[in-house]
C-alpha cells in the first residue's frame, strides 16, 4: 500500500509539468465568430461579396455622399440652402452648421475614418481578385476589378472634396493621401497633392470604364456601373475644369441612357425608390432597413407619428421653385408636413415615414448639369441652354432664353441638387462666398462665410495628425 | 486495486467513530469574557464523536463524556475552544468574541496562512459588518471596508452591477476589475447581485504580490477571496433573520431647476433679451396671450414626483441551518431578498441557495460547496445623454408639461421641452433581466499517511451564469414609435447570455515543523481553467401594443414590411489557461519566514511565441514581538516587519482573438461578405504588474490599539494599449504592450477599543488610503493623448483620465461673453483645442472608511461613514440645464442669473439663443467631487436570554434597525458625487441622468433557535 501511494505522488508531481507541456493543444482555440484572413477570399465571390462591402461604408458617417445618418444632406446644412430651427434642435449640429468645427470633430472623423476603411477593402479586393483569374472568367474579373478602382476613385475623390486644400487640376497645395496598396497597418503617409490625387483617381477611372465595358452580366443599381463610371468621370472633370472631358463623359452617360425622368417616374423615384433600367438613377446606395442608418436621421426627428426637422429649406431656396408646376418641389420639400416647410425627400419610401430611403449618389439631372455648366464654360452657350431646357422641361417647366444663361445654370442646380451635398462644394468652386438670408436667424448667428475662408477646407482629424507625424494640418486650424 | 484500499480505510474510521466507552459526567457554565454572562446555545462536543449538547437559557450544560474526553465548545461569532477533560468534572468556559480586524488567517482561496508569519498584504474584512446590509450586490457592501480598495457604484438601481472595484489604482488601461473567487472558483465579478453575502464567512482582499502570486498573471488587479459559512459540529442550530424597510430617492437640492413661476418668467425674458432674432424662437410661451400664460402659471408638476415612488420597500428573509459531527458538517441557507427601486416599475427579487458539506473518514476529506441564485430585476435606462431616457427628462421637462392630456392619456413626447414622457417610458416600456447564477465546487483531499503533513488534493469548480434579458418598447411611447425602432411600432429584444467557468486544479502540499522551530511549508499545483461565453439574441418588431411581451408578439418581415425583418444574433468565445505553480515558505522559530511562490500560465489568448509567461514573488517578515527582548516592553503586544516583490500578470484586456488576423461577416443591399474585423498582433503578451510592498502590522496596549501601515510601488509594464494608428490604414487602432503606469500609495489601517468598561465598549476601525497614479509612457513615444471630444486625456506623467479643459473665467460684464484664458495667460471669448490644459484627475487618490461601534449590555450602536478626496466630476447634468440655446426646456435655477445687461456680474453667459455651445470640455462644468457619506448606521439590541422564556426555543435574539446612506457631504452640485465605472455613452468621470444611490431604513430581527 505504501509504495502504491509513494507512485501516486510522484505521478501528481511529474504528472503536473508533463501536462503543462502537452496541454498546448488545449490552448489552440479557435474563433468561431470569425474565420481567419486565409480563408476570406475563396473564389471570385468572395472578393465580389467583399467588394459589396467596400461601398458599406458610404452608408454610415463616411466622406463619401452616401453616408447615412450625417451626409450628404451636412453639405446643405453648412450652406444657404438649410436653416436651423430653435423648437427642435439640440444644437448637436451647430458646429458644422455655424462653421465652428475643429479637428476633432466626430463628423469629420468618421468621414475621413470611414472613407479610407472603403478604400482599404477595395483595395484588399484588387489584391486577391487576381488569383483567381483564368482566361474563361475575365468578364467576370472585370466586373469586379473594375467596380473597385471606380469605388476607390470616387472616395478618394469625395475626401479630396472635404480635406484637399483646392480643386485645381495641376495644384501642387495638399490633398489627401492616396492608398492603393493594404500594407502595413503602423504605415504614416504624408499627404498627395492636389495633382496626385486627380492623377490617381483619373487612373483608376479610366481603367475602371475600360473594365466595366466588357463584363459578363448587369451591374446591380446599388454598384457603379460603366454608365456610373462615366458620371463619376463627368462630375470629376467638372471640378479639374477639365470642360471637354466632361462634355465628353456626360455625353458618353446621355447616350446610353433612356430620357430624363417625368412626371411619377420622377417622383416614384423620390417616394417609392424604383428605379427603371438605364433611367434617371445611375447609382443609388441601398438602405434595406433602419438598422443601415437613415440618410437625414438627425435633420428629421421621426417620432411619435409625426417628425420635427432640426434644419429646414431656408426661404431663398423655397422660393426658387414653381411651387405648382415644378414637380421637384413635393417631391423634395413638401408643403403638406405638419409644422413647416421641411425636408420631405428623405422621409420615407412607400408611405412610411420611418426616414428609410436609398441614397441616389448619382442621377442623369446631375449629369445634364454637368454637361450644361461645361459647355457654357467652354463658350457654347447653345448647347448649354439646350440641355438646361431639357431638364427644365422634364420637371414640369416651361423652358427659359440664353439671358443670364450661367445664373440660371448655377440656379437649376439649386433646385434639382438639392440635399443631396452638392452645394457647399459648388460655392467652393464657383469660386463664391456664403451670404444666407434674412430669414437664417439672430445677426449673432454666423450668416456668412467669405470666400477664401479657411472653413471651406476640413481639418484633418485631430486623431490623425496625433498619430500620424507626416500628417500636415490644413490651415486655421 | 486503488479503489479497494480506500473503501477499507473509509470503513477502518468509521469503526473509529461508533465504538463505545465507558462515560462521565462533566457540566458547568460558558460565559461571555466580556460581559460575564452566560451565553446560551453554546455548542459543546466531545471530540471525535457525535456526542454534544448546546448550553441552556443561562449558559449552563452537562452531558456525559467517555475518559480522556476532550471538549470542544463553539458558538458563531466566538473564538472555538477545545478544553482535555482530564480529572474535571466541572469545567468552566471564558469564550471570547472573534475581535474585529484581528484575523488569525489569511485565506488565500489555495489554502490558509498564518496572520503571524505572512509575508503579504492582504485585509481581511468584518463579515459581521457587511452582514444584514440592504443592498443586493456584496461588491457595493465592501465601500470603506479595507484600505487600497476602491468601490464607487455609478447607480442606486437595484441589482445594478455597473460597481467600479479597484485595488491599489488603476493599472491597466483595458480591465482593473479584480479577480473574485468563492470558495477556490473563480467567479465574474460582473454578476455579484445574486449571490447571498449573508452566506459569506470570509472575505479577504489580496493585495501585493506575495499575496497573490499564487493567481499569477490573474493576480495584477488584485484578488478578493471569499469563503461561504460553514457548519460548526454540536446540536443543529436554526436561525431567521429578516428585515423589511423603506427606500427614498435623495431629492436634494444641489441642482435645483425651474418651478413654472420662474420658467415663464425666464423665458420672457429670453423673448425680450432675443428680440432682434427673426426665426420663431419657439418657447412654450412664443405666440401666447397674456391670458393665456396666466393660465400656464398654474400648472406645476414636480417631475421628481411623478418618475419616482415616494417610498420603495425592501425585504429580506433568511432562514439558515448548521450542524454535524465531527466527521460531517452542514451548513444550509435559502433567501429572499427584494428591493423595490426608487423609480418606479424598477425593482430587483432575488432568491438564494447554498448547501455546504464538510466530510472526513480517515484521510480523507470531501468538501462541497453548492451555491444556487436566481434575480429577477426590472431595471430602467440611465446615464445615457438622449432625450428618451426618463431620469433626464425629469429634469428637462417644463414644470408646466403634465404626464397626461385632457383625455387622460400619456403624451408620449414634448416636442418644446424636447424629452419623452419618463412617466409612459416606465409604465410601458419594459426591461428585464432573469439571472440565474450557479456555483460549485468539490474538493477531495487525501492527508498521506506514510509522510505526516502531506496532502494532496483536487479542487473541481463551475461557475454558470445565465442572463435572460428582455426590452420592450411600446409603439405608443417616443422610443417605440421613433425611427430608430424599425417599423416604428413597438420592438423587443431577447437575448440570452451563458457564461460557463471551469475549474480544476491538482495539488500536493507538504506542511512541517521540524525540531519545534523549522517549519515548512510547500505546495505543487497544476491548474486549467476555462471560460466560455455564448450570446444568443433577437430583436423583433411590430408589435400590438404589449399584449405579447415575448418574440411571438411580432410582426413578420415580409417583401414591404422589410423593417419588420428580425435582427438575429449569436455568438460564441471561449478562452483556457493552462498552468503550473508551487509556493512555498520557511519560518523559523516564529520569527522569521520567507516565502516563495512561481506559477507559468499559458494563455489560449496569446500566440504560439508568447503564449507562456512566468509570474513569481518573494516576501519576508519578521515577527520582532516573537523576539526575547520584546518580552520586557508590554505596551507592545504585536509588531511584524514584512516585505515582498513580485511580477503578477494581466491578461484581461485582450479580446479572445486579438492576436489572428480576424475577418467578420457583414452585409451590403442584402448580400453578406467577409471583411477583416481587426488588424493582427501575434506578439501580444501578458500586461506584467511588478508589486513591491513593505508594511508593518502593530498591536499596542493589549491590543487595544491594533493596525498596519503599508507602502507599496506597482509598476505596470506592458500594458495593453489601444494604439491609434493612421485611420488611412483603414483601421483606428491596435492594440498593443506598450504602455506603462505606476501606482505609489500608502494605506494605514487602525482599530481601536477606545473604552472597554463593564460591557461599555467603544471601537473605532479606520483606514486611510493613498495612492498616487502616473500614466510613465504611451505608445510609440506619444506624450498625450486625447480621444476626439473627450473632457480626459491621457499624458505621461499625469495620472490616468486626467481632465483636459480650457478654462472658463467667467463672464465678461461688459458683453456677457464667456471668458476663457488661452496657454499663455491671455483671455478668449472663444475656446480652441489647443488652448486646452491640464487638470485634476477623475479618480480619487485619497479614500477611505471609519466605523465607530458603541455596545452596551447587547445594545449596539454603529456607524460607517465613507469618503473620497480629491477627484474632479464634469457635471454634464448642470451643462445642459446651463445652456441658453436649450432654455426651450427646463433649466437651472441658476439660469436666472444669466447675462442680460452691460455691467451685470454673474456666473451665466448672456441669454442669447444663439450662443455657440462650447464644443470643447471647459472647466465650466468640472467639479470637485470629494464627497463624505454615512453609508451605513444600525442600532441593534441583542436581547439578554433572561428575557427569551424559557430559552428552550429560542435561543437567541437581535432587533436592529439602520439607515444607508442617510448623509451626504459634498461641495458636488449634481445629483449624486458618487461616480464609478464607465458608462458606454458618457465620457471618464462624467456625471449625467444616473439612478442614483437610495437612502435605505430597515428594521428587522434575527431569532436563534
Amino acid at each position: 500500500m505504501k509504495y502504491i501511494n509513494k507512485i501516486f505522488f510522484f505521478i501528481i508531481l511529474f504528472g503536473n509539468i508533463i501536462l503543462l507541456n502537452s496541454c498546448d493543444s488545449r490552448l489552440d482555440i479557435k474563433p468561431q465568430d470569425f474565420i481567419d484572413e486565409s480563408k476570406a477570399f475563396q473564389s471570385l465571390d468572395d472578393c465580389n461579396n467583399t467588394l459589396g462591402l467596400a461601398y458599406s461604408p458610404l452608408r454610415g458617417g463616411g466622406a463619401a455622399e452616401g453616408t447615412g445618418a450625417y451626409l450628404p444632406i451636412i453639405f446643405d446644412m453648412m450652406t444657404d440652402e438649410m436653416k436651423e430651427t430653435i423648437p427642435s434642435s439640440l444644437g448637436n449640429f451647430r458646429p458644422i452648421s455655424d462653421w465652428y468645427y475643429a479637428a476633432d470633430n466626430s463628423i469629420i472623423t468618421n468621414a475621413w475614418g470611414l472613407g479610407y476603411t472603403s478604400i482599404m477593402r477595395s483595395n484588399l479586393v484588387l489584391a486577391n481578385v487576381d488569383r483567381f483569374a483564368s482566361p474563361a472568367n475575365q468578364t467576370k474579373v472585370n466586373r469586379i476589378k473594375g467596380q473597385a478602382l471606380a469605388l476607390r476613385a470616387y472616395v478618394h475623390f469625395d475626401l479630396l472634396r472635404c480635406f484637399g486644400q483646392s480643386y485645381d487640376r495641376n495644384s501642387g497645395t495638399l490633398g489627401v493621401p492616396v492608398v492603393t496598396t493594404q500594407g502595413d497597418p503602423s504605415r504614416k503617409p504624408n499627404r498627395n497633392t492636389v495633382k496626385e490625387v486627380y492623377d490617381a483617381i483619373f487612373q483608376d477611372l479610366l481603367q475602371a470604364r475600360t473594365l466595366l465595358s466588357n463584363v459578363d452580366e448587369t451591374i446591380a443599381i446599388s454598384r457603379l456601373d460603366l454608365r456610373a463610371v462615366n458620371g463619376l468621370l463627368a462630375r470629376v472633370s467638372l471640378y479639374a475644369g477639365q470642360w471637354a472631358d466632361a462634355i465628353t463623359y456626360s455625353t458618353a452617360v446621355i447616350n446610353t441612357s433612356s430620357n430624363l425622368a417625368t412626371g411619377t417616374t420622377f417622383t416614384n423615384i423620390w417616394a417609392r425608390d424604383i428605379y427603371p433600367p438605364n433611367g434617371e438613377v445611375l447609382w443609388a446606395i441601398p438602405y434595406i432597413s433602419s438598422a443601415e442608418g437613415r440618410l437625414a436621421n438627425f435633420v428629421i426627428t421621426f417620432a411619435s407619428g409625426n417628425y420635427n426637422h432640426s434644419y429646414i429649406p431656408t426661404n431663398a431656396l423655397a422660393d426658387l421653385y414653381n411651387t405648382s408646376l415644378d414637380i421637384r418641389y413635393s417631391a423634395y420639400i413638401g408643403a403638406d408636413l405638419s409644422l413647416i416647410r421641411g425636408v420631405r425627400k428623405f422621409i420615407g419610401r412607400n408611405g412610411l415615414t420611418d426616414g428609410v430611403v436609398d441614397n441616389k449618389a448619382l442621377r442623369l439631372g446631375e449629369i445634364y448639369l454637368i454637361r450644361a455648366e461645361a459647355y457654357d464654360k467652354s463658350g457654347n452657350a447653345t448647347n448649354a441652354l439646350a440641355d438646361i431646357n431639357t431638364l427644365r422641361v422634364a420637371r414640369g417647366l416651361p423652358t427659359i432664353t440664353g439671358v443670364s444663361l450661367t445664373a440660371n445654370i448655377k440656379a437649376e442646380r439649386r433646385r434639382e441638387l438639392a440635399f443631396e451635398g452638392h452645394r457647399w462644394f459648388d460655392i467652393r468652386r464657383y469660386g463664391e462666398g456664403i451670404m444666407r438670408g434674412a430669414d437664417w436667424g439672430a445677426p449673432s448667428i454666423s450668416q456668412s462665410l467669405p470666400l477664401g475662408n479657411f472653413r471651406f477646407v476640413f481639418p484633418i482629424p485631430q486623431g490623425e495628425i496625433l498619430v500620424n507625424p507626416n500628417m500636415v494640418q490644413n490651415p486655421g486650424y | 486495486m486503488l479503489k479497494k484500499i480506500y473503501l477499507t480505510l473509509f470503513l477502518v474510521c468509521l469503526g473509529i467513530g461508533i465504538s463505545l466507552a465507558q462515560t462521565k459526567k462533566v457540566s458547568g457554565t460558558v460565559k461571555d469574557a466580556s460581559t460575564n454572562e452566560g451565553i446560551p446555545g453554546v455548542s459543546v462536543l466531545v471530540k471525535g464523536t457525535s456526542t454534544g449538547t448546546t448550553t441552556d437559557i443561562n449558559g449552563v450544560y452537562s452531558l456525559d463524556t467517555p475518559p480522556n474526553a476532550v471538549l470542544i465548545f463553539q458558538s458563531l461569532s466566538m473564538v472555538t475552544q477545545e478544553i482535555a477533560v482530564g480529572n474535571q468534572s466541572v469545567i468552566d468556559v471564558n469564550m471570547s468574541a472573534d475581535v474585529i480586524g484581528l484575523k488569525e488567517v489569511v485565506v488565500t482561496g489555495y489554502g490558509d496562512k498564518s496572520q503571524t508569519t505572512f509575508a503579504g498584504a492582504a485585509s481581511g474584512i468584518n463579515t459581521k459588518a457587511i452582514e444584514g446590509v440592504p443592498l443586493a450586490s456584496f461588491d457595493q457592501m465592501l465601500q470603506g471596508q479595507a484600505p487600497g480598495l476602491s468601490i464607487l457604484s455609478s447607480s442606486g438601481q437595484p441589482g445594478n452591477g455597473n460597481t467600479n472595484i479597484v485595488i491599489r489604482g488603476i493599472g491597466s488601461f483595458g480591465n482593473n476589475n479584480p479577480l473574485v473567487v468563492l470558495d477556490g472558483v473563480p467567479i465574474s465579478s460582473a454578476v455579484l447581485s445574486t449571490i447571498n453575502p449573508n452566506d459569506f464567512e470570509s472575505v479577504n482582499v489580496l493585495k501585493d504580490a506575495s499575496a497573490a502570486s499564487v493567481y499569477g498573471s490573474r493576480g495584477a488587479n488584485g484578488v478578493i477571496v471569499v469563503t461561504s459559512k460553514k457548519g460548526k459540529t454540536g446540536k443543529t442550530q436554526f436561525s431567521y433573520n429578516f428585515q423589511q424597510g423603506i427606500n427614498r430617492a435623495p431629492f436634494n437640492n444641489r441642482l435645483p431647476i425651474m418651478n413654472t413661476n420662474e420658467k415663464v418668467d425666464m423665458e420672457l425674458k429670453a423673448i425680450a433679451y432675443n428680440s432682434s432674432w427673426t426665426a420663431p424662437l419657439g418657447l412654450t410661451v412664443s405666440g401666447m396671450t397674456p391670458a393665456e400664460i396666466a393660465e400656464l402659471r398654474t400648472i406645476e408638476t414636480d417631475w421628481r414626483r411623478v418618475l419616482f415612488n415616494d417610498a420603495a420597500s425592501s425585504r429580506m428573509h433568511e432562514i439558515n441551518a448548521s450542524g454535524g459531527n465531527d466527521k460531517t458538517t452542514f451548513y444550509v441557507s435559502a433567501g429572499l431578498f427584494s428591493q423595490e427601486g426608487t423609480v418606479k416599475n424598477t425593482n430587483l427579487n432575488r432568491y438564494t441557495l447554498r448547501t455546504n458539506i464538510e466530510h472526513t473518514s480517515g484521510n480523507f476529506k470531501i468538501n462541497t460547496n453548492l451555491s444556487l441564485g436566481y434575480s429577477r430585476s426590472n431595471t430602467t435606462v440611465e446615464q445615457d445623454p438622449v432625450v428618451s431616457t426618463p431620469l433626464n427628462a425629469v429634469r428637462w421637462l417644463n414644470p408646466y408639461d403634465q404626464p397626461f392630456d385632457a383625455n387622460g392619456e400619456f403624451i408620449p413626447f414634448y416636442p418644446i421641452s424636447f424629452a419623452a414622457n419618463p412617466l409612459q417610458d416606465i409604465t410601458l416600456n419594459k426591461r428585464r433581466n432573469d439571472q440565474i447564477k450557479a456555483i460549485g465546487g468539490v474538493t477531495l483531499q487525501y492527508n498521506a499517511p506514510f509522510l505526516k503533513g502531506l496532502s494532496f488534493r483536487n479542487n473541481s469548480g463551475i461557475d454558470y451564469t445565465q442572463i435572460d434579458n428582455v426590452s420592450y418598447t411600446d409603439q405608443a411611447t417616443y422610443v417605440g414609435s421613433a425611427a430608430a425602432t424599425r417599423g416604428q411600432r413597438g420592438s423587443l429584444d431577447n437575448f440570452t447570455d451563458r457564461r460557463i467557468r471551469l475549474i480544476n486544479t491538482l495539488s500536493a502540499n507538504y506542511s512541517k515543523t521540524f525540531n519545534d522551530i523549522h517549519n515548512i511549508s510547500a505546495g505543487i499545483y497544476y491548474e486549467f481553467i476555462y471560460n466560455q461565453f455564448n450570446d444568443f439574441g433577437a430583436t423583433a418588431y411590430g408589435f400590438s401594443g404589449g399584449r405579447i411581451l415575448t418574440v411571438d408578439g411580432s410582426t413578420p418581415g415580409s417583401q414591404t414590411g422589410a423593417n419588420f425583418i428580425p435582427q438575429l444574433r449569436g455568438n460564441r468565445t471561449e478562452n483556457a489557461l493552462a498552468s503550473a505553480f508551487i509556493d512555498a515558505s520557511y519560518t523559523y522559530d516564529n520569527k522569521y519566514t520567507v516565502n516563495a511562490g512561481f506559477r507559468r500560465d499559458g494563455s489560449s489568448k496569446f500566440g504560439q511565441n508568447k503564449r507562456y509567461g512566468n509570474f513569481y514573488s518573494i516576501g519576508l517578515s519578521w515577527a520582532v514581538t516573537e523576539e526575547k527582548f520584546m518580552e520586557s516592553i508590554s505596551a507592545i503586544n504585536t509588531l511584524k516587519l514584512r516585505g515582498s516583490y513580485g511580477i503578477l500578470g494581466n491578461q484581461a484586456p485582450l479580446g479572445d482573438f486579438a492576436r489572428l488576423a480576424n475577418y467578420a461577416n457583414a452585409s451590403y443591399g442584402g448580400v453578406s461578405g467577409f471583411i477583416p474585423a481587426n488588424s493582427p498582433n501575434p506578439n501580444l503578451q501578458w500586461e506584467q504588474g511588478a508589486k513591491l510592498n513593505v508594511g508593518v502590522d502593530f498591536g499596542f496596549f493589549k491590543n487595544r490599539i491594533t493596525g498596519s501601515v503599508d507602502y507599496y510601488n506597482n509598476l505596470t509594464t506592458n500594458a495593453l494599449f489601444s494604439t491609434q494608428v493612421s485611420r488611412t490604414t483603414g483601421f483606428s487602432s491596435l492594440i498593443d504592450n506598450v504602455a506603462s503606469i505606476r501606482n505609489r500609495g500608502i494605506e494605514v489601517a487602525i482599530n481601536t477599543i477606545n473604552v472597554d468598561y463593564k460591557g461599555f465598549r467603544w471601537e473605532t476601525n479606520l483606514n486611510f488610503s493613498y495612492n498616487k497614479n502616473t500614466v510613465m509612457s504611451l505608445s510609440n513615444g506619444q506624450d498625450l493623448i486625447v480621444e476626439a471630444g473627450s473632457s480626459t486625456a491621457l499624458k505621461v506623467g499625469y495620472p490616468i483620465n486626467t481632465f483636459y479643459a480650457v478654462p472658463y473665467l467667467g463672464v465678461n460684464p461688459a458683453t456677457g461673453d464667456a471668458r476663457f484664458q488661452n496657454l499663455d495667460g491671455s483671455e478668449s471669448n472663444s475656446t480652441a483645442l489647443s488652448q486646452r490644459r491640464l487638470l485634476g484627475s477623475a479618480n480619487s487618490p485619497y479614500y477611505g472608511g471609519i466605523t465607530n461601534t458603541i455596545s452596551y449590555n447587547g445594545l449596539s450602536l454603529s456607524c460607517l461613514f465613507v469618503y473620497f478626496y480629491g477627484n474632479q466630476i464634469y457635471n454634464s447634468d448642470r451643462e445642459n440645464l446651463e445652456q441658453p440655446s436649450y432654455i426651450v426646456s427646463n433649466v437651472s435655477r441658476e439660469m436666472l442669473t444669466a447675462w442680460t445687461g452691460a455691467g451685470q456680474i454673474t456666473n451665466i453667459p448672456r441669454l442669447d439663443f444663439a450662443y455657440p455651445h462650447t464644443q470643447i470640455s471647459t472647466t465650466r462644468y468640472i467639479e470637485d467631487g470629494h464627497f463624505i457619506r454615512l453609508r451605513n448606521i444600525r442600532l441593534s439590541y441583542q436581547i439578554p436570554a433572561s428575557r427569551l422564556g424559557a430559552g428552550k426555543y429560542i435561543r437567541n435574539a437581535n432587533v436592529f434597525i439602520q439607515g444607508q446612506n442617510i448623509l451626504t457631504f459634498t461641495n458636488y452640485r449634481g445629483q449624486d458625487p458618487e461616480i464609478g465605472g464607465t458608462p458606454a455613452d458618457l465620457g471618464v468621470g462624467t456625471q449625467q441622468g444616473q439612478y442614483p444611490q437610495p437612502i435605505i431604513y430597515t428594521m428587522g430581527f434575527s431569532l436563534g433557535f
